[in-house]
């Protein structure tokens, strides 16, 4: 018996082998049917055929979160094929960094559309059967850098704590309406994002930045995907409005960095 | 359902709603429970419901010879310790002008300083025998203190920064001991009614905390204890100095 038998998710930005697609992986295991959404057609297929080869049921559609129409597709396709919506889970977003002098106006219009505008259009298109569900559950995935600075991208923690207060909004208005949401954050989690990012510098700085988190490891998919199924479970029926962090203890900060990393094995 | 098989743990407080509510859980999940109270009677006629995966030993949380013995009482029995819940507690009001300092002394006492005790004592087991996990009970009320409640908000304060500082100090030392705490709202145990006024009727009581929380009613101990094993368990396990807050939107 999965504690999320008999629910129905919808899971965004699931194209890669990122927090999504562990995400939708990790409900399935737990009993829900998932519609895995994003922009990339062989990505989104492959997390549907991992989820279906462990016995799982989920659906691929393609899915730009910023068109208004596209979320109509993903939510009635989701009603047509299961008959129900009781998670949403908006984790598809966008990382933006540099010195704040080299960043353009269109660099934050573009994390604010990606990373507050998906999530309110997913809400707001969802939340008709998520009130239906009777107990509907909206998990928007934030990031540590919301409330650290230097935790990543320059503008991505703004746009990541304009999001946590719309999560906020979200749950104060879907208290009366039996709907919780929460923000997830993850602190640094290696992502096929971040091989992106980092590239050839990847082995480079892998080392270096483990030594910053508090664990004196990187953050797996997997740790975010079991805390996200939790939240979505019933054993989280009292939760709703908060930050809820999956970070290893957080970056930085620590007395002694050096001690730290000989501790964890890790001086260079 | 099994996410503690075979640990061992600890649950101060273990006689009180939320304490009982929390060991019930653990036992189903599998885990061996050690139940540590002053109330002999209710945690000894809580260790016959729960059978043999669970014993009552008395503890004073807030004294450190009481400590010694609990854990050498588990190493004798099990040779470890792998989850400690510092649960206990005690709510007495009192705003800034009417709290009195054996009050507020009383109450850092069995809510604080008993935290510290704990950490303590396990953390030194712990690192003996490859780590363990560490639940610490704050409120609510440490974030959003209310005028009546002084002194425990004070306390619950502390113990939220004592649970950084020890997930940051374990962390540190590699000694793969987790810390992290649980922040209830309004949970509806006996404990809650201490803040009741003379001047309202329970009925009334309850209305007014109802109306303080989006979700409109207070928490049960069961769901606190649903916060407390997944803390406890492997679901956990990249989680440490974190604070969870089960309010039913109580600090949105």
């Amino acid at each position: 018996m999965g504690v999320l038998d008999g629910r129905v998710a919808i899971v965004t930005g699931t194209t890669a082998a990122s927090i999504g697609r562990a995400c939708a992986i990790a409900m399935s295991d737990a009993g829900a049917k998932v519609i895995v959404t994003g922009r990339t057609i062989a990505g989104g297929q492959e997390t549907e055929r991992q989820i279906i080869e462990r016995g799982g049921d989920a659906l691929y559609v393609r899915h730009d979160v910023r068109e208004e129409k596209d979320w109509e597709t993903v939510v009635n396709t989701c009603i047509e094929k299961y008959g129900r919506l009781d998670i949403l889970l908006n984790n598809a977003g966008e990382s933006k960094g540099g010195p704040i002098e080299t960043l353009k106006i269109e660099d934050l219009h573009f994390l604010l559309g990606v990373n507050v505008e998906a999530p309110f259009l997913g809400a707001k298109t969802c939340w008709p059967h998520l009130v239906k569900s009777g107990r509907g559950v909206i998990l928007n995935m934030s990031s540590l850098t919301a409330q650290q600075p230097g935790a990543g991208g320059t503008l991505y923690g703004p746009s990541k704590a304009t999001q946590n207060a719309l999560t906020r909004v979200m749950a104060m208005e879907g208290a009366d309406a039996g709907i919780r949401a929460i923000s997830v954050l993850p602190g640094l989690t290696f992502t096929d994002g971040v091989l992106d990012s980092l590239g050839t510098d990847t082995e480079r700085y892998k080392e270096p930045l483990a030594k910053k988190i508090w664990m004196g490891e990187w953050g797996k998919s997997e740790h975010v995907a079991d805390a996200c199924v939790f939240l979505a479970s019933d054993a989280a029926r009292y939760i709703t409005g908060i930050e809820f962090n999956v970070d290893g203890g957080g970056i930085g900060q620590m007395p002694d960095h050096d001690k730290t990393a000989e501790r964890h094995g890790l001086s260079s | 359902m099994t996410a503690l098989a075979g640990k061992i743990a600890l649950i101060t407080g273990a006689a009180g709603d939320i304490g009982a509510a929390i060991a019930r859980r653990f036992v189903k999940e599998g885990a061996t429970v050690c139940l540590a109270d002053i109330d002999q009677d209710r945690g000894t006629a809580l260790a016959e419901e729960l059978g043999s995966p669970a014993f009552f030993i008395s503890l004073d949380v807030t004294k450190e010879e009481d400590w010694r013995v609990a854990l050498e009482t588990l190493a004798s029995r099990h040779e470890r310790l792998d989850i400690l819940v510092n649960n206990a507690g005690t709510l007495e009001t009192g705003t800034i002008e009417d709290t009195n300092l054996a009050l507020w002394q009383n109450i850092q006492s069995t809510n604080a300083t008993s935290t510290f005790l704990g950490c303590q004592a396990a953390v030194r087991a712990m690192k003996q025998t490859g780590g363990g996990v560490i639940v610490n009970m704050a409120s609510q009320a440490a974030v959003r203190p209310r005028p009546s409640t002084l002194a425990y908000s004070a306390s619950k304060a502390a113990i939220v920064n004592l649970t950084k500082t020890v997930a940051s100090h374990c962390a540190d030392n590699a000694y793969n001991i987790r810390c992290n705490v649980m922040m209830p709202g309004a949970i509806d145990t006996q404990m809650i009614y201490k803040n009741q006024t003379d001047d309202e009727s329970a009925e009334e009581f309850v209305k007014a905390v109802n109306a303080r929380y989006p979700m409109g009613r207070m928490g049960t101990a069961d769901e606190i204890a649903s916060g407390v094993v997944f803390l406890s368990s492997d679901e956990s396990r990249f989680m440490t100095g974190a604070q969870l807050r089960v309010d039913g939107g109580g600090t949105i």
